[in-house]
């Protein structure tokens, strides 16, 4: 069964054209009314695609991306131009999601995705056969299935490639000549035969700084793209606020009692963790592990389903220092050392003041030692 | 406009300013003040200091209204100043500067800066003009740096409704918002300068709102209003003949010492000729313009209409004038982001800005672009980073594409950064590194401005640079440049060292000896060339312009520097460095005369590790005659080594007394010695008299094993004893039977001054076997750590040949009593790898000096 079959409501995670149609078709009015310039190719104006990712108050657009307007301009103008966008960033940081944001706005569809892995291979960039076809009728249109990077450039729309720097150096290179030439050759159906990309078409890639990282990436392909990097969120009570907001998002209905405290406990633990340095400027050995907001609203959401099913309905901070170990220890011998340093240097100190503390230190010393 | 719907997407001439939403009432009185004093002849004009695009509608304010008076904030005092910054010749990057306690500030002028831009329509429309502020000596420090200037905005930076604009219009700071607002505006909309000017308003008013009554009286913002207001009120069309001119007083009280050629000196001093301005013939009735900066403008409509808030302002300060001067300024001390705090970031690139809006033909927006990302891409090549212009090109478009996605007309700042960090950067470092160097120096360029000789700078500043400039040293800009002198062979660089060394010595921070042949720490004297890096900053001239108080040329700035390093009673090495650096410098008539002490303290001396010292010292200028004119100091310093020579010969005679400790320590004094013997030659007179007391103490069966040792060691090296009686000797003391500690110390005396004794001498090799083969093997083990200390003296190649030779005494192979190492190359370049990442961590914790240790 597609998604397309089922209501929006029912599907688990929507693609983001389809959670915000809405917005999208009020600034898709908005620019037919103010007569404004679109792109060829793009479904709205770059001013008007920059308002569905940071929000637009009079036309009753939420904003979807936290942090730095700059960097959505930089990205918008990037993607006017020839080169294509690679976001970087510690993993977390929303670079995908804006990845899809800026695809669902532009395109009207952030579907057309390549997931990188080490599994990756051209004709996942390219193009692959219907081997039944094929062999029955031979290389033939029909036959041909073609990767999401050639329907983008058959119908002119923004192709995605996420976590590019998992795949192989030389399947990220098939991306060289598709991005400088704009054409895509497909020799099998006749010497002639090419595919030419459309006004509108580009390709919005990611790259994971913890993996691989960009720099075993070939100068060639570096060269076709403008680099942006994502950052971490740097303001605490800014994060705060988003991850209630998500937790809100995520849950709905379902979201048990937390209080003020209790998500502080969870923002402050995560960015002591993050940065290394607590508020007051102590020294806290950093985890391997990512600690990205998202994972605080997976942890979030993980001791809010505890609380609610397994617990009292309240979540409280032991329920948080519970979740933390899902995150905070994926394997990493030294990161347990690590968090017991940080339970021993900073959340005991917090213990003697604070009652959330407390619960955190006590439930931490329960899975740490 | 960023933050505001797609839908009402204004034209670009129609930017509303944030006063045209709901406008606080205190706000909007203001605004309506500003308009009913404009229509009365009285244009208070807000601006931001060194802002274009303030600068260009302040030219169309002022073609339009033509006032016959401009006020101007700014020290009162500098109102003397005037014309030397109305000279034709005055180019900027200029500042006017004041000194105050240990202090001091600056009033830097860019040719787009408001300020300047009024004060030269002035000049050449012969309007009166006047600096209006508090005095710059009565401002307290915002900070405790020592350098501050007087522009600083530190209240637009900490305001809370700015940081909100902010955030509404996804900007990242104060500085992009007024980019924003205002800054990247079309030319022709700058020059409605009403319009443009009630927006500063309610921009500044807006953080004006925010400031505590408090601060602004702590920080004196309101002392210095209400000096402004009152000269306002003394300069208002109807108010009378100027009395007193409000702060701007024709007739500093202080009047400063005549050489020192300040802005406040009487008119005689130069050609410039520093008339008042405040007394122009010429000077007539009709409009008044006053540029202050926005922030104050709010408060002076109050106090000019005696709103309530008037009650705030003190009573105004009478102005007790002071001394300034004129100095070359640079964009990189004007660009806040070094520090400063005062005025738009990048003044590089809003001069640029400005150059490009204001020639004709001007180059537009494309071209203001294209300009800027070509330098900063051949900066880049420089550095060794190959960009190709498909890059370039792609860094102008996407500028041009930010600032149209934005909505500015002209592309700014910070569309300019964002282009080429998005079209140049290809990783996650942002701008940084090559990229992070070439912005600098674009966007902040090191070039001097220009002040007409001697009417505004002190007559010392003009001498130096000067005499700098007849030496060829290039002071076009305050970059720091090298040079290297051939000073043994080249007399032309010889008297350019000799400059760069007194300016070092007088303390003006303009040159330093970074390699080569350095007398003065008396290293690499072996080679040709010095190596020195000189830069010509307005540090150098503030020093300057500090020093001129009491000193009228560097010869005497010298000398004061020297007086104060004598002071009382200078210890032994105290002298002989500053005599070095007096050689260095050239000035040998100092030199002889401080000889006279030197000798004085040599006769004197009771360490003698600071007399051997002294007189290597000494005798390092005598032999390296070539590399800097001794002339007649030469004999005079070699007569004091005769006399060094008896004081040590003195000193020795005392040495028999020492503790095994303090003899250890002296061993390398006789070391020292005993190379200063050789470097002296054997005719030198006093060198008996000091082998007269090595014998002695030699003999002394009661000094210290260790000093007899180098005793024997200093007869042997110098010819005191013939070869024979030196290994007598040594076999004397180390005969059978002997005690091991002294037979160890023995040979570490003998080692450390004459290692070639025992190399070469078979017999004296022989008796030393002896007497370490016959020790026990406790005495051995005893004795061990020091033998170990005493044979590091030795260089590799001679401990083979030594092992060679014991080997062949004792009937084995030197190979079978080596001890090889065999270590595995991996092991072995782990740990050469371990030593780097170790030395790199200590040199990153500023630990590099243990290092060197």
């Amino acid at each position: 069964m597609t998604t397309a079959s089922l209501p929006p409501r029912a599907v688990l995670r929507p693609p983001a054209e389809e959670r915000w149609a809405d917005e999208l078709e009020v600034l898709a009015r908005a620019d037919a009314e103010a007569g404004a310039e679109i792109p060829f190719g793009w479904r709205l104006s770059p001013r008007a695609v920059r308002a569905f990712i940071v929000g637009d108050e009079a036309l009753g657009v939420t904003r979807k991306f936290y942090g730095d307007d700059p960097l959505v301009d930089r990205a918008v103008v990037t993607l006017l131009g020839r080169q294509g966008l690679m976001l970087v960033g510690e993993p977390g940081t929303a670079k995908s999601m804006l990845s899809e944001l800026l695809a669902a706005a532009i395109s009207g569809t952030s579907t057309l995705t390549v997931q990188g892995s080490a599994g990756t291979t051209e004709d996942h960039i390219r193009y692959s056969w219907n081997y039944a076809l094929l062999i029955a009728e031979g290389p033939s249109r029909r036959a041909l299935v073609p990767s999401p990077i050639y329907q983008a450039m058959e119908s002119g729309r923004l192709a995605r490639f996420e976590e590019i720097t998992r795949c192989p150096p030389e399947i990220q290179d098939t991306l060289v000549s598709v991005l400088s030439e704009k054409q895509l050759m497909v020799p099998e159906l006749g010497d002639a035969y090419r595919v030419s990309a459309a006004h509108g078409f580009n390709v919005i890639a990611t790259a994971n700084l913890r993996d691989r990282g960009v720099h075993e990436m070939s100068a060639a392909l570096k060269r076709r793209f403008n680099f942006e990097t994502v950052r971490p969120i740097a303001d605490r009570a800014f994060e705060a606020e988003l991850i209630s907001r998500a937790l809100e998002a995520e849950l709905g209905e379902q979201r048990p009692a937390m209080s003020p405290e209790v998500l502080d406990v969870l923002v402050t633990a995560f960015a002591d963790l993050r940065t290394g340095t607590t508020a007051t400027g102590t020294t806290v050995k950093r985890p391997e592990a990512v600690m990205s907001t998202a994972e605080a609203v997976n942890v979030g959401v993980a001791a809010s389903m505890s609380a609610r099913y397994l617990g009292d309905g309240t979540v409280h901070a032991a329920d948080i220092a519970r979740q933390l170990v899902g995150v905070a220890l994926k394997g990493e011998e030294d990161d347990v050392q690590r968090m017991r340093f940080y339970v021993d240097s900073v959340v005991r100190e917090r213990a003697r003041g604070s009652a959330q503390w407390r619960g955190f230190l006590d439930a931490a010393r329960e899975l740490w030692g | 406009m960023k933050g505001r719907t797609v839908t009402v997407r204004p034209a670009p001439t129609a930017r509303p300013g944030p006063a045209e939403r709901a406008v606080p009432p205190r706000l909007q009185r203001a605004l309506d003040s500003l308009t009913r004093w404009g229509e009365r002849g009285v244009h208070l004009v807000p601006v931001r200091h060194h802002s274009p695009a303030c600068s260009l509608a302040l030219t169309a304010l002022l073609a339009e209204v033509r006032p016959a008076t401009v006020l101007i904030e700014g020290p009162a005092e500098y109102t003397a100043a005037l014309p030397a910054l109305q000279d034709p010749r005055t180019v900027p990057p200029v500042a006017v500067l004041s000194l105050s306690g240990p202090g001091a500030t600056y009033y830097p002028l860019a040719e787009f800066s408001p300020e300047w831009v009024a004060l030269r329509w002035a000049g050449r429309h012969d309007a009166t003009a006047a600096f209006i502020d508090l005095d710059a000596a009565a401002r307290p420090s915002q900070d405790n740096g020592v350098a501050r200037t007087l522009q600083a905005e530190y209240h637009l930076a900490r305001s809370a409704a700015i940081a909100e604009l902010a955030r509404r219009l996804g900007c990242r700071d104060h500085d992009e918002v007024w980019e924003h607002l205002f800054e990247d505006r079309d030319s022709r909309e700058l020059t409605e300068w009403r319009r443009f000017f009630t927006g500063t308003l309610a921009w500044a008013g807006l953080a004006r709102l925010d400031a505590d009554r408090e601060v602004l009286d702590a920080d004196a913002t309101h002392a210095r209003e209400a000096v402004m207001v009152k000269a306002i009120r003394d300069h208002l069309p109807g108010a009378g003949p100027h009395p007193g001119r409000g702060g701007a007083s024709a007739e500093p009280r202080n009047r400063p010492e005549a050489h020192t050629g300040s802005l406040g000196a009487p008119a005689s001093d130069g050609p410039g000729g520093l008339t008042d301005p405040g007394v122009r013939p010429g000077s007539r009735r009709g409009p008044v313009v006053v540029v202050t900066g926005a922030f104050h403008t709010l408060a002076l409509l109050e106090a000019l209409d005696g709103a309530p808030e008037a009650a705030w302002l003190p009573r105004p300060e009478e102005s007790r004038g002071g001394e300034c001067w004129l100095v070359r300024y640079d964009f990189a001390r004007l660009d806040s982001l070094g520090g400063y705090g005062a005025g738009i970031p990048s003044p590089s690139f809003w001069a640029r800005a400005w150059r490009a809006r204001t020639a004709t033909p001007g180059a537009g927006p494309g071209g203001l672009v294209t300009d800027v990302v070509l330098d900063v891409v051949a900066a880049l090549r420089e550095l060794g980073e190959p960009v190709g212009t498909a890059h370039a090109q792609a860094a102008v478009d996407h500028a041009l594409g930010l600032a149209a996605l934005r909505g500015r007309a002209w592309p700014g700042r910070t569309d300019l950064l964002d282009a080429l960090n998005s079209c140049l950067v290809k990783d996650d470092t942002g701008v940084s590194g090559n990229l992070g160097e070439a912005v600098t120096t674009v966007f902040a360029d090191r070039g001097l401005g220009q002040v007409p000789p001697l009417t505004a700078s002190p007559p010392l500043v003009e001498r130096v640079r000067r005499e700098a400039e007849s030496l060829r040293l290039n002071l076009t800009d305050s970059s720091e440049r090298r040079t290297n002198l051939d000073t043994a062979r080249n007399p032309s660089h010889r008297r350019k060292r000799e400059f760069l060394a007194r300016t070092r010595f007088a303390g003006l921070g303009f040159a330093r000896q970074v390699g080569g042949a350095d007398l003065v720490a008396g290293v690499s004297l072996g080679q040709l060339v010095e190596q020195w890096v000189y830069a010509w900053t307005p540090a150098v001239e503030t020093v300057l312009v500090r020093a001129s108080q009491t000193a009228p040329t560097l010869e005497a700035l010298v000398l004061e520097h020297l007086a104060e390093r004598l002071g009382d009673e200078p210890t032994l090495p105290e002298l002989t460095k500053v005599l070095t650096e007096l050689v260095v410098m050239g000035m040998d008539e100092d030199a002889a005369r401080l000889s006279t002490s030197l000798e004085a303290a040599i006769s004197q001396a009771g360490d003698l590790d600071e007399l051997v010292d002294a007189l290597h010292t000494t005798t390092t200028l005598v032999q390296g005659t070539g590399r800097a004119f001794t002339g007649a100091l030469a004999p005079r310093l070699a007569a004091t080594a005769s006399t060094g020579l008896a004081t040590a010969a003195y000193l020795l005679s005392d040495m028999a007394g020492l503790t095994d400790d303090e003899a250890d320590v002296a061993v390398d004094t006789l070391a020292s010695l005993r190379d200063l013997l050789t470097r002296l030659g054997p005719e030198q007179a006093g060198r008996q008299d000091v082998l007269r007391e090595v014998e002695a103490l030699r003999r002394n069966p009661g000094a210290p094993a260790v000093l007899a040792g180098a005793c024997t060691g200093i007869a042997a090296s110098t010819g005191g004893l013939p070869a024979r009686q030196v290994s007598d000797a040594v076999t004397a003391q180390l005969c059978t039977g002997a005690d091991p500690g002294r037979v160890a110390g023995f040979l570490v005396g003998l080692l450390r001054t004459s290692p070639d004794v025992v190399l070469h001498d078979r017999d004296t090799l022989v008796a030393v076997t002896a007497a370490l083969t016959s020790l026990s093997e406790e005495s051995f083990m005893a004795v061990l750590p020091d033998l170990r200390r005493g044979f590091t003296t030795l260089r590799p190649i001679e401990t083979h040949r030594l092992a060679e030779q014991v080997a062949g005494l004792t009937g084995t192979q030197a190979s079978e009593i080596d001890v090889v190492w065999d270590l595995d190359a991996g092991l072995a370049e782990l740990g050469q790898h371990l030593e780097h990442q170790l030395v790199a961590g200590l040199e990153r914790d500023g630990l590099g000096q243990w290092v060197a240790q």
